[in-house]
């Protein structure tokens, strides 16, 4: 850890891609890694990574979340909100529960989270925010109709971010499919025959979060400092 | 669940207007596309029936998706 060089704070940290960033920015900087389950957070603490349990789905806890990550480890000059929610059906089967929830991780949660990031209590004068978007904004697909509109306002909060918090930064990273646990958990969706298909059709194959991780350490980095309100494709060119 | 609520339940997930039953074309009086196939996902999914999507997709009757909800089925 080396708070000289800024605290990152990375939300949805206990698998996929907040776990991978955070692992990978706990050398240089200080991390606090936040996701609704402790017990795997805890397995980030031998690399000097503070852990806080917070489901983003209770809005009424992001604020004191976040207020402790401050106290423990000072301000924010990377905030990568990494968590989200993904149900597969035709939107006519999308219960209200499951319509909230989706909304709640995917848009609200980020959206607090914005407000927050303004705050000069918060964050330093040359933050990031960084979100994990979704090629589904730009490309949606049949059965993923919330998913999809959750990741544009997403998107668009993103752009609005970066013109309403300047001199901090927002940015995001819109992924192509990748296998994490989000997506193995749709195991009958994205089957063997799936990842061929894809395999064979997106030019590059298929992404793999390490290649997301490298995008977002750029875009929070000071070589990325005149890049904002800008939302950047990682996904072997499965969207062309 | 037993078959015929499963049927029952499968009538409504595919929005048919007549009840499904067995032996039944599922190309019949309905669509059967990727979008009612989703929806049948969705119902082995709450019913904690095991196939993914390629194994549906190829169901062309009601007896193909009886027996792939197999053992989440009674009887």
């Amino acid at each position: 850890m080396s708070e000289g060089n800024g605290h990152a704070l990375v939300i949805g940290a206990s698998s996929g891609i907040g776990r991978a960033v955070a692992e990978r920015l706990a050398p240089s900087m200080a991390v606090t890694a936040m996701a609704r389950r402790l017990d795997r957070l805890r397995e980030l603490e031998p690399l000097g990574i503070g852990a806080i349990q917070c489901d983003v789905a209770d809005s009424a806890a992001i604020a004191p979340a976040v207020e402790q990550a401050v106290a423990e480890r000072g301000k924010i000059s990377a905030l990568i909100y990494c968590a989200g929610v993904q149900k597969i059906k035709p939107v006519r089967l999308m219960k209200a529960p499951d319509l909230r929830e989706l909304i709640a991780v995917n848009l609200e949660a980020p959206l607090i989270l914005a407000g927050l990031f303004t705050s000069k209590r918060v964050t330093t004068e040359d933050a990031v925010f960084c979100a994990i978007s979704s090629i589904a904004a730009a490309r949606p697909e049949p059965g993923i109709v919330a998913y999809s509109a959750s990741k544009a306002g997403l998107e668009a909060m993103i752009k609005a971010l970066a013109r309403e918090a300047a001199p901090r930064r927002a940015v995001a990273v819109s992924p192509g499919w990748l296998d994490t646990e989000m997506t193995q958990s749709h195991g009958a969706i994205y089957n063997e025959e799936f990842r061929e298909r894809l395999g064979k059709t997106a030019p590059l194959g298929i992404a793999t979060i390490e290649a997301v991780v490298d995008m977002i350490l750029f875009l929070i980095s000071p070589a990325a400092r005149f890049v904002t309100g800008e939302v950047v494709r990682v996904d072997a060119g499965a969207a062309l | 669940m037993t078959v015929d609520e499963f049927l029952s339940e499968l009538t409504e997930a595919l929005e048919r207007d007549e009840p499904l039953a067995l032996g039944q074309d599922l190309a019949e009086s309905g669509e059967w596309d990727s979008l009612a196939v989703l929806s049948v996902v969705d119902l082995f999914e709450q019913i904690g029936a095991e196939a993914d999507l390629g194994a549906i997709g190829e169901a062309t009757t009601t007896d193909d998706l009886v027996a792939l909800a197999g053992g989440a089925l009674e009887g």
